[in-house]
């Protein structure tokens, strides 16, 4: 293997630990939605039981982590390159 | 805002006749809602005054991590395999892990070890795209635990996407720990991360 050390302070700033965080939420809540839309064609695959809630539910999820995802997007986005 | 994706999960893991694959998915993404939770928590101790992680064990109280810090560090393969089937849910690439046969344990607190190693898989999965492969290899070293991450990509600095973020916020969780990060690439020209994790 070739390369080189990759170093970063270990004291940050708390205006990078913020910006970490919502990259980090953004993987995480990005899931969600993958894993609410695997659920979802699964569940319409299977055939939801009348009276099932699991859609409602599972837009809901959708919309709860959709909305993390643009609140963290936006703090990235406010914040310019990585220093 | 978490709350959101929590309750309606919980309610509908609650509901009968679900399939076990569909109930699969929602603890998934139970999961995923208590480990954003974990993350934000993790964030306000260190923005606290005087609020760094000084010692694993005080931090952390999901999922017995308190326990599981008392024992004698982090296990490593656990954290890995973890972010290894976490990734193979939403990646078709192949994941191979080879580790030691004892146990490799490190000082770092489990969330954050989840966050370096989620942070640099992602990375790795990405890079190699949907018919890739990544490798990871455990070792135990003298005072450390190493692990290294190389996927069948084009290499560092080759591919357009990724803010760096990710890997900033890695390498900055094991400088609080006095570990390190090795960027390279392995024989076949992909990238290789390797992280001594003390």
């Amino acid at each position: 293997m070739t390369g080189g050390q990759f170093g970063m302070p270990a004291d940050r700033s708390p205006d990078m630990l913020v910006r970490e965080l919502c990259h980090d939420l953004i993987e995480s809540a990005a899931a969600i939605g993958i894993f609410v839309r695997l659920a979802d064609t699964e569940a319409t695959g299977a055939g939801l039981a009348a009276g099932c809630q699991l859609r409602s539910r599972l837009e809901g999820i959708a919309a709860a982590a959709g909305q993390i995802v643009e609140i963290c997007q936006r703090v990235l986005e406010q914040g310019g390159e990585p220093r | 805002m978490i709350a959101a994706v929590l309750f309606p999960a919980a309610a509908a893991l609650e509901e009968p006749g679900l399939s076990p694959a569909v109930r699969r998915y929602l603890e998934r993404i139970v999961w995923q809602g208590n480990w954003m939770a974990d993350m934000i928590q993790d964030f306000l101790r260190q923005v606290q005054p005087g609020g760094m992680h000084q010692d694993a064990r005080q931090s952390g109280t999901a999922r017995g991590e308190t326990v599981h810090a008392a024992i004698g560090g982090t296990d490593v393969m656990e954290v890995v395999n973890e972010a290894v089937a976490l990734a193979a849910l939403t990646w078709p690439g192949r994941a191979t892990v080879e580790s030691p046969p004892a146990p490799a344990r490190c000082r770092l607190h489990p969330i954050l070890l989840r966050r370096v190693i989620f942070n640099v898989l992602s990375n790795a999965t990405r890079a190699a795209g949907p018919s890739g492969t990544v490798t990871i290899r455990i070792r135990r070293e003298e005072d450390a635990t190493m692990v290294s991450v190389s996927d069948s990509g084009p290499g560092f600095g080759k591919i357009p996407t990724g803010s760096g973020i990710g890997l900033a916020a890695a390498a900055g969780i094991i400088a609080r720990y006095d570990g390190r990060i090795e960027l390279g690439s392995d024989m076949g020209g992909g990238a290789c991360v390797s992280l001594w994790l003390p």
